[in-house]
């Protein structure tokens, strides 16, 4: 395009100058930037850009900007011979293009135009660039909303990757226990939205898991709006799932002000803030049966200062312990505790006591000598009669044979077959009843059992043995390992039990072996000295009770 | 206000700020049951996370706050120096909030996001603090208008100068002045980048950095000016490209240092929408999955 730009500068004086600018060129640039063809001091950089249309000499302003015809804004004109464009205050208007140009525009620049406003002539200010505030900030709030909240609620996870799906609104690890059978499947616990997790989400799997106490009283301590969640939580750093802190307890039991309570106010483990022991006893009831009585064995919580055992069982500790009076049977040496006493897995409880494997070796149930390898049966007094019949009545029919036919006699016969002259019947019975009276009240059963001598004629119904019943677990609701306990300063062995438990010095059964609280305290007294063990409840107690001592806790809350 | 933001009112707000960070230490300090470890969930952890929250929206009030001149409570002289204290502080209460348990997910990412508003806030102070002086100091008692106006006027003689010389000073003259680049894109502008350029004879265009090789072609050209009219000329016209030259680097560096007080706001306020959202959905997910 061929223009004449036709620049009227009114000079100091009022008169007018002009000076001729031929420009050829597609386009022609107007604004205040100093690489237009065309300088408006005040316009913008580049305001807008004249070329030839089909109509004639287009003005067309940048994008978002304007210039004024006629009054009215607009943002572009076809600039005609005598049409007037206002920019910034100067004015350009179209003349007659003389021959040999496309067009030509007459420009009066507007005198009071501050040269102050030739910085619009350059993007001087950070808002002139493409940063922005607003729409990134819109942007990042959308994004936020959408990829953090929106998506991972309304779609399903398995339809998403990991890092947008509802995994990442977990605040922390699962345990790993947990993490295996659950995953990433949020909805396997949180079942439904702006909901506490609740219990049944727990028991689905950990069905044994046992009551604090009797679902009966849990609104009596409080208990009814206690989750398993509120103490059992999960997605925390380190790994937190149980709660081993004394305050569980205490606070509640350090003022237990439950109605008919029977548990005694504990404040930490040091003396006077925690209750004396008590032991969880099997002890027999005599309970009418049949036409007789018999023993009913129940479990009885009783205090330790107090307890006797009742286990029917009569032995002496101090005897046992005794070398002049007992020694291993193999060896010769003194026994020791380990010698009865077999500690299980659990390092606290101790394999039952039991006749075959732990008497019998020197307590044997030999009742003739005539015939040294023959024992009684242990447990059943009736088979004990008719072992003793039998064995008397064969041995008499044999010495009988033996009488008939002089030459066929065995030489060691026993002097007592041969000294009773009765019939072989006869000498037997006479015989088991002499041997079951000495084995019932002299020297067999009666040695470790209660045995009662009714006189019957009928042996079978003479003596009743009363029955044994050992404690294996003196307290259902406490834990101790007798493992560590053994390693004590310069002590080993026996001497390391007998510490805690007076045995050497125990003539009788009904004594308690079990110490009190005062011998824990020497060690483990929380408010004692530096150097005292510290213990927390859960140390000795679990807060989900055993199967055993909630059977205890069920009776007990009968008695009520 | 630029140098006292600081101890606005004797330090008060800092005060303040200690004050909020001391009680919120005293709270998280309870949290010594083993029963949970120190997390947002505790009645502890929540006391600290609804501070921290309010804090974080009051601290956004700032922007309205700074738009509002019929509100009455406090300057803005007050609010902003308050922003400061208790914008580093929210740090403080945030974290101990979190019980430092951090991780991939959208917790934790309100965190993040806070943390980089933080920053971007130092940063931000740290312009404040500084760069008004060193603007003052370079404009020299003329402001930027002023400064482009006396550009206008000297580029105005140096056009008509040029013409009056020959057609090697006068072509390389004014393209220089023409092709003249001051600010520009967020590059440019932040790190004064000089993209000047002129014209030789034979159409090439060189780079003009700083006004230097322009001034230099003039400036040898002198001596081989045969007419005293020319010599004239060329030191008038030497002389108006020199003074263009100071005036140029003053804006330019004008331009860079203002770039620099605002360019942290376009990191600051978009992460401030960010961490606000993601403040919401924090909140809004610990319910949903309670």
């Amino acid at each position: 395009m061929e223009l004449l730009i036709k620049e009227v500068v009114v000079a100091a004086k009022g008169e007018a100058q002009v000076r001729d600018q031929a420009l050829s060129v597609d386009e022609v640039l107007v604004g205040s930037s100093t690489q237009c063809h065309v300088q408006l001091l005040g316009a913008a950089a580049i305001h807008g850009r004249l070329s030839k249309s089909s109509k004639g000499l287009l003005f067309k302003c940048d994008s978002g900007l304007s210039v004024e015809v006629d009054g009215e804004s607009v943002s572009q004109v076809i600039v005609e011979v005598g049409t007037e464009v206002e920019i910034a205050g100067h004015r350009l208007t179209g003349i007659e293009s003389p021959t040999g140009f496309d067009a030509a525009i007459e420009l009066h620049f507007n005198p009071d135009i501050d040269p102050s406003s030739f910085e619009r002539a350059f993007k001087t200010r950070l808002a002139h660039t493409w940063l922005e505030q607003r729409r990134p900030a819109w942007i990042a709030v959308a994004l936020v909303a959408v990829f953090g909240l929106i998506v991972p609620w309304v779609v399903p996870a398995n339809y998403l990757p990991d890092f947008v799906n509802d995994s990442i609104w977990s605040s922390g690890p699962l345990h790993p226990a947990h993490a295996i059978v659950l995953g990433d499947d949020c909805g396997g616990c949180h079942t439904s939205s702006f909901t506490r997790v609740e219990d049944e989400v727990c028991t689905t799997c950990h069905l044994q898991a046992s009551l604090h106490t009797l679902p009966e009283l849990h609104q009596t301590v409080g208990f009814d709006e206690v989750r398993c969640a509120s103490c059992h939580q999960e997605h925390h750093e380190p790994v937190y799932l149980t709660v081993t802190d004394s305050a569980l307890c205490t606070d509640c039991h350090a003022k237990p002000d439950w109605p008919n309570q029977v548990v005694q106010p504990v404040h930490g483990f040091s003396p006077g803030n925690h209750p004396q022991f008590r032991l969880d006893l099997v002890t027999p009831t005599l309970v009418d049966q049949g036409s007789g009585q018999a023993y009913d064995w129940a479990l009885k919580s009783v205090p330790l200062a107090t307890a006797v055992e009742r286990s029917n069982l009569q032995f002496s500790h101090e005897v046992h312990l005794d070398v002049g009076k007992v020694q291993d049977l193999g060896t010769g040496r003194p026994l020791s505790c380990a010698s009865c006493h077999t500690a299980q897995a659990d390092d606290e409880h101790f394999a039952s006591i039991n006749m075959e494997r732990h008497c019998i070796g020197c307590h044997d149930l030999k009742f003739d000598s005539a015939a040294p390898l023959r024992n009684l049966p242990h447990g059943d007094p009736e088979e004990v009669i008719l072992t003793m019949e039998g064995h008397f009545l064969r041995a008499y029919l044999k010495n009988e044979q033996a009488s008939e036919a002089p030459r066929r006699r065995i030489p060691d016969q026993d002097a007592d077959l041969r000294r009773c002259t009765d019939t072989a019947q006869a000498c037997a019975l006479e015989r088991a009843a002499i041997e079951a009276n000495v084995q019932f009240t002299k020297r067999g059963c009666v040695l470790c059992h209660e045995v009662v001598d009714y006189g019957d004629v009928d042996l079978m119904v003479r003596y009743h043995v009363v029955p044994i019943q050992l404690t294996d677990n003196f307290f259902l609701n406490a834990r101790f390992n007798h493992h560590v306990h053994l390693i004590q300063d310069g002590i080993s062995g026996d001497a390391g039990c007998v510490t805690c438990h007076a045995a050497p010095t125990s003539a009788t059964s009904v004594d308690v072996l079990i110490p009190g609280i005062d011998q824990c305290f020497t060690c483990h007294d929380e408010q004692g000295p530096d150097r005292q063990i510290a213990l927390e409840c859960a140390s000795c107690h679990a807060f989900h009770p055993s199967v055993e001592l909630r059977s205890l806790l069920t009776l007990q809350s009968k008695t009520l | 206000m630029f140098d006292n933001i600081m101890r606005v009112r004797n330090y008060r707000y800092f005060w303040w700020c200690m004050g909020s960070i001391v009680v919120a230490v005293g709270v998280f300090a309870t949290q010594t049951s083993s029963n949970e470890p120190a997390n947002g969930g505790t009645w502890q952890g929540l006391v600290l996370g609804v501070w921290a929250a309010l804090l974080i929206v009051w601290l956004t009030l700032l922007g309205v706050r700074k738009r509002s001149y019929r509100f009455r409570l406090g300057t803005v002289q007050d609010w902003t120096s308050l922003h400061v204290y208790l914008g580093v502080g929210v740090l403080v209460v945030a974290t101990l909030h979190a019980g430092l348990q951090f991780g991939w997910n959208v917790h934790t990412l309100a965190y993040v996001l806070m943390f980089a508003v933080i920053i971007s806030g130092v940063v931000g102070l740290f312009t404040y603090l500084s760069y008004p002086r060193r603007i003052a100091d370079n404009q020299q008692g003329q402001n930027r208008s002023q400064l482009f106006g006396e550009l206008y006027e000297l580029n105005q003689q140096g056009i008509k100068t040029a013409r009056s010389c020959g057609p090697e000073v006068q072509t390389a003259a004014i393209s220089g002045i023409q092709r003249t680049a001051i600010g520009g894109g967020v590059l440019s502008q932040l790190f004064a980048r000089d993209l000047s350029r002129f014209e030789t004879l034979d159409g090439v265009q060189q780079p003009n950095p700083h006004q230097a090789p322009l001034i230099d072609l003039v400036s040898k050209r002198i001596p081989r000016a045969d007419k005293h009219d020319e010599v004239t000329a060329l030191q008038d016209l030497l002389v108006i490209l020199c003074r263009r030259q100071a005036v140029i680097e003053r804006l330019r560096k004008d331009i860079r240092l203002q770039g620099w007080l605002q360019a942290w706001l376009y990191v600051h306020v978009p992460l401030t929408a960010a961490t606000l959202t993601a403040v919401v959905v924090h909140i809004l997910v610990t319910f949903i999955y309670w």
